[in-house]
């Protein structure tokens, strides 16, 4: 019985987002917001080799609430979490604020389209994994047709998807705990 | 863990090793191919697609310049070793056929002219 009880509360979270209806599951909405917020600003505190080397923590909240929220939800979540970062980084509606909100949506797009029809085959890591190099090259090719025109770009892509992978493992087990345990 | 989670880690380091192979390792794509003959030495452009009889004792051997690669097409010698090289691009690869005294090497230089006969 005891071990029940623990099962249970193990879970809590995801229990209470998945039964939650109106303005409740809005407040959760921001919760999980706030939660992927939190671990963006952390990560912007680690000093990094290069400016556009990113783990990508706040992916693991996205990954996370695959799990408990309908898509569209999970898009309005993401948004959500692109525009405060940038509102307290101080970077809106610049360079970095479009690269990261393209990087975003596709790999967004792509995650989503992986846990829905090929979950038999992918768990949360290769997952993430997907979606960290999705959203590397974006941004590269984003980069490369907008703001510096013609540069070397194929030059960058070894480096950038390296860290890719590197950053994209480690939010896909992140992301593992985070379901596994809240 | 499941197998399309390893299936995308492996293709990706590989494809991440090959790139830094082609870009960090390997020499870079020539420009000019020089072909040495009995006759003197001839530099051609890579850019330009043409073929080139060079004349040896046996006779001459046919090579051709396309797309940014050079090989030898047919020649009178009798191994072939020349024709089995294949295909060169890089800076430094080289064709060698010793029956017919043909030799073909890429150098990286920019060719000012089309072609410089010494």
């Amino acid at each position: 019985m005891q071990y029940q009880g623990e099962s249970l509360q193990k879970k809590i979270i995801t229990t209470a987002v998945k039964n939650s209806h109106g303005t409740k599951r809005n407040y959760y909405i921001a919760f999980l917001a706030s939660m992927a917020i939190m671990f963006s600003i952390a990560e912007h505190m680690i000093p990094k080799p290069l400016p556009w080397m990113r783990i990508g923590l706040a992916n693991a909240v996205t990954l996370f609430s695959f799990g408990m929220l309908s898509p569209i939800e999970v898009l309005y979540m993401i948004l959500a979490r692109v525009f405060a970062t940038s509102f307290i980084i101080g970077s809106f509606l610049s360079v970095t604020f479009y690269l990261s909100i393209s990087g975003a949506v596709a790999s967004f797009v792509v995650m989503f389209l992986l846990y829905r029809y090929l979950q038999k085959y992918f768990s949360l890591v290769g997952i993430s994994l997907a979606g960290a190099i999705t959203s590397n090259l974006v941004q590269l090719t984003v980069v490369n047709s907008f703001f510096i025109k013609g540069i070397l770009s194929l030059y960058f892509v070894p480096i950038v998807m390296f860290f890719a992978i590197f950053g994209g493992t480690i939010t896909g087990l992140l992301a593992r705990f985070l379901s596994e345990n809240l | 863990m499941k197998i399309g989670d390893f299936a995308i880690f492996v293709i990706s380091i590989i494809v991440v090793a090959l790139l830094f192979v082609n870009n960090y390792i390997a020499k870079p794509r020539g420009k000019v191919v020089e072909i040495v003959t009995v006759n003197g030495s001839l530099s051609y452009s890579l850019d330009d697609n043409r073929v080139v009889r060079a004349a040896g004792p046996l006779g001459y051997t046919i090579i051709r310049i396309e797309n940014g690669e050079v090989w030898v097409e047919a020649s009178p010698c009798p191994e072939k070793i020349c024709i089995k090289t294949g295909k060169i691009s890089r800076v430094g690869q080289q064709v060698v056929c010793l029956p017919n005294r043909v030799f073909i090497e890429i150098n990286g230089g920019i060719s000012e002219v089309d072609a410089v006969s010494r």
